[in-house]
């Protein structure tokens, strides 16, 4: 499943902003928002994501909209939230700062 | 004579300021008569500049969706109008610049689409690839080539020895490992043997 997946540093943004609130109902232009991402490159992650089945889409309930269209809400599931744990971790591990020990500075006047 | 001048200075005076109201009296009534007609006028045309730039991302949305394949096409349809609306819901209240962030945003989210379009039709037709097998090296590629023999035959997998045999059927398969999870069949005999 997560073979089919290349993590990108969006993928990461988005998993990140779902990763926040695991169990919340996302739709796209929160995401958008949250992630600092345009359209063009959270759609494409969705559905993604979605064909991986680390997060499933459900449609809003029509009953109490006000003459609105449903919305898509898109939702992290069980897989989703381990593997998007496992790729946030790593992600982490990959641009943490390694500590070098600094070389030790000359004393002043001995230049 | 002074009278008279006086008299015709007078009248002078006040046939220019008749004059001048009569004139300004025409003036207002044109511009009465005037300013509605431009007004209706200028009225119609940001109606319909208006009309025309909001239905703009609409169309650009449909063109966004032609690129997707058929299965996803409605329902991606369906979902970008929805947060369409969504932005015009948002945007409206805001009295002065409402249109404008509605047009603005609006189209900024429409054009994304154009390319989010493109690259789902583009991943829907491109064949996923066949996740590589890590190569095995060694030990470990022995043991993995003994466990793909126990999972593809029915019968037992013994390893003596390094020798790895297989019972099947009545028979000893005498089979040796060749490199990576390649192996190949050195010996067939009866069991009883």
């Amino acid at each position: 499943m997560a073979d089919q997946l290349q993590i990108t540093l969006s993928v990461l943004k988005v998993l990140r902003e779902m990763f926040d609130r695991p169990l919340a109902e996302h739709y796209g232009l929160e995401l958008m928002k949250g992630a600092g991402l345009k359209s063009g490159t959270l759609y494409p992650i969705l559905s993604r994501l979605e064909k991986a089945g680390w997060i499933e889409g459900e449609w809003q309930d029509g009953a109490d909209l006000g003459g609105r269209p449903p919305r898509k809400y898109y939702k992290m599931t069980t897989d989703g939230m381990s593997l998007a744990r496992q790729a946030l971790a790593e992600a982490n591990q990959a641009i943490e700062p390694k500590r070098v020990g600094s070389p030790a500075r000359p004393a002043a006047g001995l230049a | 004579m002074s009278a008279n001048f006086v008299s015709w200075v007078t009248a002078m005076a006040s046939a220019t300021t008749a004059a001048a109201i009569i004139r300004a009296t025409l003036h207002v009534r044109r511009l009465g008569r005037e300013r509605p007609l431009r007004a209706k006028l200028g009225q119609a045309m940001s109606t319909e500049v208006e009309a025309r730039v909001t239905r703009l991302p609409l169309g650009i949305v449909s063109l966004a969706t032609r690129r997707l394949p058929e299965p996803q096409r409605s329902e991606l349809r369906k979902e970008w109008l929805a947060e369409l609306a969504q932005i015009a819901e948002e945007t409206k209240h805001y009295p002065i610049t409402s249109w404008v962030l509605r047009v603005w945003r609006s189209m900024c989210f429409a054009l994304g689409l154009v390319w989010a379009g493109w690259a789902i039709g583009r991943d829907a037709t491109t064949p996923t690839p066949m996740p590589v097998p890590a190569p095995v090296h060694g030990a470990s590629a022995a043991k993995s080539f003994v466990e793909a023999l126990a999972i593809m035959n029915p019968g037992d997998v013994l390893t003596e020895n390094g020798q790895i045999l297989v019972m099947l059927e009545g028979r000893k398969i005498e089979v040796r490992h060749t490199n990576g999870i390649i192996g190949h069949i050195e010996r067939v005999s009866d069991d009883t043997d």
